[in-house]
């Protein structure tokens, strides 16, 4: 089972991310630099303390979705089928031609449909007023909402997949590792085509005051766009987003016999828990630096052939200082030279979707020779004191890519991505 | 798992489900055939389509956690982490004793911290946004049993967390195995939900799935012509899985080898048409433990209990083992007597599937012993078969449509 | 009725003791304190089991039982006792609007 260690090639992409729907449009916000935020829309915000978010505007019908499905799904279950459809067209794959038992889904998320859920809660519940809620006003097809379990199950169903199906719930890890157990399923032998990625829908009144009584968002509510700003000393938290995407992830060998264009390769993926505190992170990083030197031994790279890393840089002070630390241990003095930055400081922390968003970032990073741009970041923290590629995306060829996540319940995931045809690094 | 030299073992077991509180009282429940489902009492449940319910009698989290954990705890972490605790003391392991990221945990969920949050979202809609408490954002998600269980043990390790609703628990364990396969020490594996909320309940009752009889003995029938569907239990299991050769260099005594997992999709709410999958699965489980369908000496069978569900699983075990063997084999439903705790119920079956190897006797599937069979199976009813099983093929389905299978061998001597 | 479950009907009166402190801490937080010595500014809230979490969940209970408006000064309280003067200061000020 081990010795197997088929090479994995990422083959497709799609996004649906707050100010960008499609890859396109997604790639073209990264390299401006814009961010997404704004006051929220989707409910009254009113009496809440953050009353901003990154919203996505998204069309069902315009995403292709039919009336019928998109009555069926919830929001994040819309936004990762239109991500996986733009993900399946890009690797031209055509599903019906595989072996459906050799194809899989590994998707992702933190909370699945508790926006839904909240909704239907109030009305069965009049409000909260009645613990033992009246069912007649539940709709019969909320079994579909109750467990994120049926994400992966639509993505199946939509691409006549057979083979391992999952949802993967690790909170705000969920995106990176749903890719990175897929990318295991297809290194080991278990399938020769995944379709991966996470989605959340979160912006609700529950999670939005949840995150409120923490004090983890950002109430920068008289300037949204200005909220999300990662690694600056005026940072106040995050800022709560919405999305999905979806990479396909194939044997290389798999991949080369169709004659599929190979975006680039997954090399490494590595998780590990800080065991600490659900929400409180370690000043040392240690868990985090582990997660990445895993991952790079995995991908078989030294610190200092990483050119670019993807922080998770959600923009509260506990985390932009842990992950700092984190790469400094990991990286050693590479840490210093390697640009960083944070796709959050433009669409927002979308639970567990954003890992998945912040890899195909990294895909389109990688094919564009971008380095995507730290938007917001004015006043550095001296304590964050990396190349967080302040505001203005960079120029420069990315032949091995980082990118990590954290979350609460002390997860800390990294995924190594490469090219397959990089440069052979000469011994220093 | 074959092709590798590192065979995960389960060295440790905790488990809490209607019949009982712990692993042995849970075992001998099931031995004797004895049934945990009645009438719901966590909430007030007349008025509404479902009456009964597996309910774990007096679990007071304070008699097994600390009062800072069950303040920020919903009930399915609070009954994952005393499984853990059970089974880690099972075990006889002591997680610091390990190199440092050596131990992880993977639990599947499937309904999470709903009791929780369904009593924040009463206080946010009633009273304000500022009524909902700190520990919204971290008890009611899927992932809360894992980060616990990993902060109260000091795990570091690879941590998941899987979500295929009822075939997770058998996933969890495949999972749990492929991590030793990799090279880590040991993993906390399995999964227990706490499903009993109303509005979580009100939630499934457009699958039309859940048993709306009104008698314990008769509402969760499997495969007999009375089988009315499924009767939803809360509970779970937790089980320690190490690499055999260092379990065993530690004085630890193997309780049972995770030999194969197998994993295949049928279609959301197919379990009619998902016989093709449970074989498919079935036979991926066995490819991997380097065993043939022949070498199957017991099924624990996923048993919905719905008329065209059960029948699916029959087909499957005929694709499986033939026509003839799938009519001999014998086939047991322990959840019949527990009920089906979601995520929690494949972890269950694993727990009863080690002691059935252990002890040499299958257990039943309580209350089928007066009711018609509806398919041509050797079901186990009554009483435990002292059938000294070697190999327990275990099988699961879940609501999105995976359908899972697990190999368990009796662990012998070592390798 | 308290929000945090199994705190008891406040007696809200001009001062918070300690004693109150207790009841409400270990409604929020499960964690159980002893009023005697609490004013000990040197015991962490930290150390007796009280995270920031808990902490979070304490100072929303304490506003809502008491006319008081406490702000992060309380939400990052190191002690019992720092939080004890925080809210008997507003309450001897009075000027919560």
């Amino acid at each position: 089972m081990r010795s197997a260690a088929r090479p994995v090639a990422v083959t497709g992409t799609g996004v649906v991310a707050p100010g960008a729907t499609g890859r396109a449009a997604f790639r073209e916000l990264l390299a401006a630099g814009r961010t997404a935020t704004r006051a929220i829309t989707l409910f009254d915000a009113s009496g809440f303390r953050s009353r901003i978010a990154a919203e996505c505007d998204f069309d069902p019908q315009a995403a292709g979705l039919s009336a019928r499905e998109a009555g069926r799904m919830d929001r994040y279950v819309q936004f990762a089928v239109a991500a996986v459809r733009e993900a399946v067209a890009d690797a031209g794959l055509d599903t019906a031609a595989g072996d459906p038992w050799r194809t899989g889904v590994s998707m992702g998320s933190a909370v699945g449909g508790t926006t839904r859920l909240e909704a239907d809660y109030v009305v069965a519940s009049d409000r909260g007023r009645d613990w033992v809620v009246d069912h007649r006003y539940v709709s019969p097809f909320l079994y579909r909402v109750f467990s994120p379990g049926p994400l992966a199950g639509e993505v199946a169903e939509l691409l006549g997949a057979r083979g391992v199906v999952h949802t993967v719930s690790t909170g705000c890890t969920s995106g990176l590792d749903a890719i990175g157990y897929a990318f295991q399923c297809i290194r080991e032998g278990r399938a020769d085509v995944m379709v991966a990625g996470a989605a959340d829908s979160p912006i609700s009144p529950i999670t939005v005051s949840c995150f409120d009584a923490i004090r983890a968002t950002s109430a920068r509510n008289d300037a949204p766009e200005s909220a999300s700003r990662p690694f600056d000393r005026e940072r106040d938290g995050f800022v709560l987003g919405e999305g999905a995407a979806a990479l396909v992830l194939e044997d290389l060998e798999h991949a080369r016999r169709r004659g599929a264009e190979v975006h680039c390769l997954i090399g490494g993926f590595a998780t590990r828990s800080n065991a600490y505190h659900m929400t409180g992170l370690t000043r040392e990083g240690l868990e985090m630096a582990e997660a990445v030197e895993q991952a790079l031994a995995q991908a078989r790279r030294r610190p200092e052939e990483v050119d670019y890393v993807n922080a998770h840089g959600s923009g509260t002070q506990q985390n932009d200082r842990h992950e700092t630390a984190a790469f400094k241990r990991s990286l050693g003095a590479h840490a210093r030279r390697v640009p960083v930055s944070s796709v959050k400081s433009m669409v927002g922390h979308s639970l567990g979707a954003i890992g998945a968003i912040e890899l195909a970032a990294c895909v389109l990073a990688m094919d564009e020779g971008m380095v995507p741009p730290t938007a917001n970041l004015e006043h550095p923290d001296p304590e964050c004191d990396l190349d967080y590629v302040p505001m203005t995306a960079r120029s420069q060829r990315l032949d091995t890519v980082l990118s990590v996540g954290s979350g609460f319940g002390g997860f800390q995931s990294a995924v190594v991505l490469d090219r397959p045809d990089r440069k052979v690094l000469q011994p220093s | 798992m074959t092709g590798t030299t590192r065979r995960p073992v389960i060295t440790g077991m905790g488990a809490l489900a209607s019949t009982g509180i712990g692993a042995d009282v849970v075992g001998r429940a099931a031995r004797e055939g004895l049934s945990g489902i009645g009438p719901i009492t966590r909430y007030p449940a007349a008025g509404t389509p479902l009456s009964l319910a597996g309910e774990i009698p007096d679990f007071d989290p304070l008699e097994h956690l600390e009062g800072p954990v069950v303040a920020q705890t919903d009930r399915f972490t609070q009954l994952a982490l005393t499984a853990s605790d059970m089974a880690l003391k099972d075990a006889g392991l002591t997680p610091a004793e390990l190199a440092p990221y050596s131990f992880g945990v993977v639990t599947a969920s499937c309904a999470g911290g709903v009791e929780f949050g369904q009593k924040e979202i009463e206080r946010l809609w009633s009273r304000g946004p500022s009524h909902v408490g700190p520990y919204q954002s971290i008890a009611w998600f899927y992932a809360a049993s894992t980060g616990q269980i990993s902060i109260r043990h000091g795990l570091k390790g690879p941590s998941g967390v899987l979500v295929t609703d009822e075939a997770g628990g058998l996933d969890a364990l495949g999972c749990a195995g492929r991590e030793i396969a990799r090279g880590t020490a040991a993993m906390l594996a399995g999964g227990a939900e706490a499903p009993l909320s109303p509005f979580s309940m009100a939630c499934q009752f457009g699958h039309g799935l859940l048993s709306t009889a009104r008698d314990p003995e008769r509402a969760y029938l499997p495969f007999t012509r009375a089988a009315s569907g499924f009767v939803p239990a809360e509970g779970g299991a937790m089980a320690v899985v190490e690499e055999e050769r260092a379990a065993r260099a530690r004085g630890a005594v193997p309780r049972a080898v995770i030999l194969g997992h197998g994993t295949a999709f049928a279609g959301m709410l197919r379990f009619d048409r998902s016989a093709e999958a449970l074989a498919a699965a079935a036979r991926m489980a066995l490819a991997e433990a380097g065993l043939s369908p022949a070498a199957v000496d017991v099924v624990f069978a996923d048993a919905l209990g719905v008329p065209e569900a059960d029948a699916a699983e029959v087909r499957a075990l005929r694709l499986l083992f033939g026509a003839r063997r799938a009519e001999e084999v014998p086939v047991t439903a322990p959840k019949a007597g527990t009920g089906r705790a979601y995520s929690g119920a494949g972890a269950l079956d694993v727990t009863l599937a080690v002691l059935s190897l252990e002890q040499g006797l299958v257990p039943p599937a309580p209350h089928l012993d007066g009711a018609e069979p509806a398919l041509p199976l050797n079901l186990v009813t009554g009483r435990a078969r002292p059938l000294r099983p070697r190999t327990a093929l275990l099988l699961a389905r879940g609501l999105s449509g995976s359908c899972s299978a697990l190999v368990l061998q009796r662990a012998g001597d070592g390798p | 009725m308290g929000e945090c479950t199994g705190a008891a009907t406040p007696s809200t009166s001009d001062r918070l003791t300690y004693e109150q402190l207790v009841v409400i801490v270990r409604a929020c937080t499960g964690v159980q304190l002893d009023a005697a010595g609490l004013d000990d500014p040197e015991l962490e809230l930290k150390a007796l089991g009280v995270d920031s979490l808990g902490l979070l969940g304490v100072v929303a209970e304490l506003e809502r039982r008491y006319p008081v408006l406490l702000g992060p000064e309380a939400e990052q309280a190191v002690s019992p006792r720092a939080l004890y003067d925080l809210v008997n200061a507003q309450l001897a000020r009075g000027d919560r609007p």
